[in-house]
């Protein structure tokens, strides 16, 4: 029998059922908003891989454009390079604030706290709470992982473009700029910083992912198996055979 | 009748643990929050199974054995899901 179609929210004085009914509907509802804010991170991140595309784009439309009627700075190369850099780095910023808020709520989960008010409760359509919901909700968290997994494809990709850009800037300004001079090791310090960067932002990124689904999957399946258990009891112990009292 | 969901079972044993006067049918749906059909297969589960009984006026009850299947359930769902929720914000 599946109960979400018939059970709705209780109208009782909490009882402690009554009590976990709650807890169970919040940490749905935590669960469902997790789904929503992978979307929106899988938004970001690709978003933020074509507006870095689009980067060298501005700068050299308004370079070209407008060099001869702007005085510096504002006709210069690297103004009109960060101004076309904005958008990806405002996208960015989303995908790690979308990635910060989502494992902070599932550690709140974890250790049993109360949401923050970011959670929306109020959606319409009762869940019906059983074990069927559980195990639907371990779905929903698999999916949510391989949003984020998908997410980080972006996020590397673009990553990648900024070391490559990166480097070439270090090179340019840091080394001196005289490409006869650099030797080998000069070209590999300058991709050497940039990708150390790289590597180590991925990964904080990619600790704070798999840090939000493990939060939420470790919970639930260990939910689903004391349900399974605690089912096998009660009804071995309250419902094996018909006994009137 | 398939194996019934032990959060609706609990929250019809809750209600019928903790109601003042014995409920009647209809009030036991209202305040346990399901629908018509599906009160009718757990009442005939509860009645089966010796966890809750009917008298002549219609009005239901535990039983002892009922009143014991609620306290452990209720312990076993606190014990697995915990109770630090967010107060009544949860609504669906």
């Amino acid at each position: 029998m599946s109960p979400a179609a018939g059970a709705g929210s209780p109208q009782t004085e909490e009882g402690p059922i009554g009590k976990v009914s709650a807890r169970l509907e919040h940490l749905y509802a935590g669960i469902r908003s997790s789904a929503r804010r992978s979307r929106r991170i899988s938004w970001f991140a690709w978003g933020f891989l074509f507006a870095l595309s689009g980067i060298q784009i501005v700068p050299l439309l308004f370079v070209l454009a407008l060099v001869p009627s702007i005085s510096p700075p504002f006709g210069g190369f690297l103004f009109w390079t960060a101004i076309g850099a904005t958008p990806s780095a405002v996208l960015f910023a989303l995908v790690v604030r979308e990635l910060w808020v989502g494992s902070g709520e599932a550690v709140r989960f974890r250790e049993g706290g109360p949401f923050p008010a970011s959670v929306p409760t109020g959606e319409p359509g009762p869940i019906g709470l059983s074990l069927q919901t559980v195990q639907e909700s371990q779905k929903r968290i698999s999916q949510v992982r391989s949003e984020l997994e998908i997410s980080m494809v972006p996020l590397v990709l673009g990553g990648s473009g900024i070391l490559f850009f990166g480097g070439f800037l270090l090179l340019a300004f840091a080394l001196g700029a005289n490409f006869a001079n650099l030797t080998i090791w000069s070209f590999a310090l300058a991709f050497a910083v940039p990708l150390a960067i790289l590597v180590a932002v991925i990964w904080v990124l990619w600790s704070l992912a798999k840090l939000w689904v493990a939060q939420y999957q470790e919970g639930l399946d260990e939910q689903v198996l004391q349900m399974i258990s605690l089912e096998g009891e009660f009804f071995g112990r309250f419902a094996s055979g018909p006994t009137g009292s | 009748m398939d194996r019934p969901d032990l959060f609706v079972l609990g929250r019809l044993l809750e209600v019928l643990a903790r109601a003042g006067d014995p409920p009647l049918r209809t009030q036991l749906q209202q305040r346990a929050g399901v629908n018509y059909t599906m009160l009718e297969r757990y009442l005939e589960f509860l009645t089966t199974h010796g966890l809750a009984a009917m008298d002549g006026g219609g009005r239901l009850s535990l039983t002892p054995k009922g009143q014991e299947a609620y306290r452990f359930l209720s312990d076993s769902l606190t014990r697995i899901f915990g109770t630090a929720g967010p107060g009544r914000r949860a609504g669906g």
